[in-house]
């Protein structure tokens, strides 16, 4: 009886070279990612289910942190609430800016580059800088205060009243908007003229244009603009952390900032780690919707 | 056939080596070795020293104290590693498992830490050197369970920072109140609560720009108004019990003392004005008659100013007679990792002596640990007269430790937050005790 022949593997240098080419092309990326990211990630998944201080074991709790997070943790719901209160503040009213700032230097007047560069300074300014300098506008002698006087107004203590702290916020937040503007600038500027064109040609008004063409148009960016910023403001830290601390009371203790002082100030990293979970499914929740929502006003040329 | 299958095996080998190194990466750290003697060895070590004072005034006196050392004690050298961002970085350093030989850490961080902290009783026994604060001991006293072991010295202090009073003399006599030292209680020449609110609403009436008190941060801190409650008998914590211990008579009343001040009286600054208003004036500190002076460099700036102003002893309670007020504390610990302790003890020993203590002393970055400092006339000195004088060696004889607890410092975040709803007069005094005495029970417990 003949034993049935082993056929060696078709494992050649030639055929593997290119792979292990791609590999090592990608290697710097992928030892970063995986070190960087993917084990963090896990990580802070275990660390949620467990009590753990810094120093000393990691002890499992189970679900612990998931009931005082989701129960007894009143801190939880504030800082929740100030953070969407902060998403409805800034969100819509920051992507209408942006586009209606967008059109403005969207025209053709004189010295529309020095404009341009004007409003998208302030988002060239790190985060920090730019709240210290907030800070100061917004002092009770600041300029902003000083400007109301003029007109006979006494401005409010903005970032020390519980009535004006988190608006105050939101106010820094829109006159930095730069970064959406420019690229709904790059889409108007990317809108067919052909298209208005045909608007003319059935009689439309500048409305119809704007109504029918430009918004239709620049709606990828638009939604993609919305998209980002939620995700971005649902993380704010840097200004409540810089401007108020929280304050006052609880004011504007956005969810980044408690989850942050329950890691570094508390010491709790299982907690925060549970926290820092719960902050990823909710933007995760907030994206699916968005795209859900995205089918009814965003147009995409090659769709029907 | 040779190639493929010494290629297929480097392949195999190559994946183990990197997949035992993998989880070798996430082995924890080397398990900090146990002291095992209590004398200096005699050949020569070297001592990693993680401390913040790493630039400005506080580098310059920090290699002064390390190159007397270094002449001194050629045996023992000692690698400096300066720690900017001392808060946030300390805590990073200790879960990464880089303890060095020495740390410093401030009174909240030890109690998280207290594990990193070596025992150093047999130290202070080996070397006849008494505990902190005890009879024939030339520190300053130390909470009675630092680091939170009770029985065990496990720091050595470095530098102290107490909360003062200041006035601003030429505010009171244009109000034409006494000076706090005025008021004469059964022969005793110090001031209570009514005292002080007679002085501040007084001077508040005195114009819409100038305040009262500006004393109040409003909250819990180091110049807040609980001290006004611990002065009259109460206590921050429940230590013993480790729970909730505001909602008491003598705490309750303290406070509804200093909350009618804001309230009901309008003469000291709420929680919110302290921080807005208070600076906004644009005369800030001193727009106050009374005011916080909350660190030393705040005194030194008295000694400065071109107002006429004095650092007084704290306010007492009518009831006891007694000042309280809290002070923070920096410790240096020998952690548990330290291969020789007995010679991290002997330097940060060496750092809390009087020679070194009064040059920090004198260079105005923070109040000494060394008692005899205290006495010291060139130190009393710069302490700005008579008055100051009493107010300083009052404040050291009645500051209060925070409680040496773990989860102490995630209590501190919160009472400020919801002690912050009274001093805005939104909730009352008594309602808000219980609150806060849950939330203690429950934090500690969380932490226990």
């Amino acid at each position: 009886m003949q034993s049935p022949r082993t056929v060696a593997p078709n494992i050649s240098w030639a055929r593997l070279r290119p792979h292990i080419v791609g590999w090592a092309f990608i290697s710097p990326w992928l030892v970063s990612f995986s070190f960087l990211m993917v084990y963090p990630f896990i990580a802070s998944f275990v660390l949620s289910f467990t009590r753990y201080q810094l120093i000393g074991e990691a002890q499992f709790i189970g679900f612990e942190n998931i009931q005082r997070m989701l129960f007894e943790d009143e801190r939880v719901a504030d800082s929740l609430r100030v953070t969407f209160t902060y998403v409805l503040l800034t969100v819509p009213a920051g992507t209408a800016i942006s586009v209606l700032v967008a059109i403005l230097l969207n025209q053709a007047v004189r010295g529309i580059p020095f404009f341009r560069t004007s409003f998208y300074m302030p988002s060239v300014i790190g985060g920090v800088g730019l709240a210290l300098l907030w800070t100061t506008i917004l002092a009770k002698n600041g300029p902003v205060n000083a400007a109301l006087g003029l007109v006979g107004i006494e401005g409010p203590n903005w970032l020390f009243e519980t009535a004006w702290a988190l608006p105050s916020l939101a106010l820094k937040a829109l006159a930095t908007a730069g970064a959406a503007m420019l690229i709904i600038l790059a889409a108007l500027q990317g809108v067919p003229q052909h298209l208005y064109e045909a608007v003319e040609l059935d009689g439309g008004g500048e409305w119809a244009k704007f109504w029918h063409v430009t918004l239709p148009q620049i709606s990828p960016a638009i939604f993609y603009n919305v998209i980002v910023t939620t995700i971005g403001v649902m993380q704010s830290f840097v200004e409540a952390f810089i401007m108020t601390n929280g304050g006052p009371g609880t004011a504007t203790l956005f969810y980044g900032l408690y989850l942050y002082r329950q890691a570094f100030e508390f010491y709790r990293m299982g907690y925060a780690s549970a926290l820092a979970w719960m902050m990823f499914l909710i933007i995760l929740a907030l994206t699916i919707i968005n795209f859900r929502v995205a089918r009814y006003w965003v147009y995409y040329e090659g769709e029907e | 056939m040779t190639s493929k299958s010494s290629r297929r095996s480097f392949l195999k080998v190559s994946g183990s080596v990197v997949a035992g190194a993998a989880v070798a990466g996430c082995v924890a750290p080397v398990a900090p070795t146990t002291m095992d003697s209590a004398g200096p060895t005699s050949e020569r070590v070297a001592l990693r020293f993680l401390n913040k004072w790493g630039s400005g005034v506080r580098r310059e006196l920090m290699n002064g104290f390390l190159d007397t050392w270094a002449e001194e004690n050629p045996e023992i050298g000692i690698i400096f590693e300066p720690v900017a961002d001392f808060d946030r970085r300390m805590p990073i350093l200790v879960a990464a498992g880089e303890w060095g030989d020495i740390m410093l850490f401030f009174d909240l961080q030890l109690s998280a830490f207290h594990e990193v902290a070596a025992d150093l009783t047999p130290y202070f026994e080996a070397s006849g050197t008494p505990f902190p604060g005890k009879e024939g001991s030339e520190l300053i006293r130390i909470p009675d369970h630092v680091g939170y072991e009770p029985g065990k010295v496990k720091a050595v202090p470095f530098q102290l920072n107490i909360v003062m009073t200041g006035i601003n003399k030429d505010l009171f006599r244009e109000a034409g109140v006494p000076m706090p030292w005025e008021h004469d209680h059964n022969g005793d020449k110090w001031w209570d609560w009514h005292d002080y609110r007679e002085a501040a609403c007084a001077i508040n009436d005195l114009g819409e720009d100038i305040i009262g008190s500006n004393f109040s941060v409003g909250n819990i801190e180091q110049d807040g108004l609980v001290n006004w409650s611990v002065a009259n008998g109460g206590q921050l914590i429940d230590v013993e019990n480790k729970k909730g211990s505001w909602n008491t008579p003598e705490f309750i009343e303290g406070q509804q003392f200093a909350v009618d001040m804001i309230c009901q009286d309008g003469c000291m600054l709420n929680v919110d004005d302290y921080q807005g208003l208070g600076q906004a004036l644009g005369i800030y500190p001193w727009a106050a008659g009374v005011q916080g002076i909350a660190s030393r460099g705040s005194g030194y700036w008295v000694s400065r100013s071109e107002a006429d102003l004095t650092q007084v002893a704290w306010v007492r309670s009518p009831n006891t007679g007694q000042s309280a007020g809290l002070g923070s504390m920096h410790f240096h610990i020998v952690t548990t990792q330290s291969q020789h302790p007995a010679e991290a003890f002997e330097f940060i020993t060496y750092l809390a002596n009087f020679e070194n203590q009064k040059n920090i002393a004198l260079s105005g970055t923070a109040e000494p640990v060394n008692a005899g400092v205290w006495q010291d006339a060139d130190y009393q000195a710069t302490w700005g007269g008579p008055e100051a004088v009493e107010a300083y060696l009052d404040a050291l004889d009645n500051f209060i430790f925070t409680p040496q607890l773990p989860g102490v410092l995630e209590w501190f975040g919160e009472i400020k937050i919801l002690w912050g709803d009274v001093l805005r007069c939104g909730v009352s005094v008594e309602e808000q005790v219980v609150i806060v005495d849950q939330k203690t029970d429950e934090i500690l417990a969380a932490h226990s």
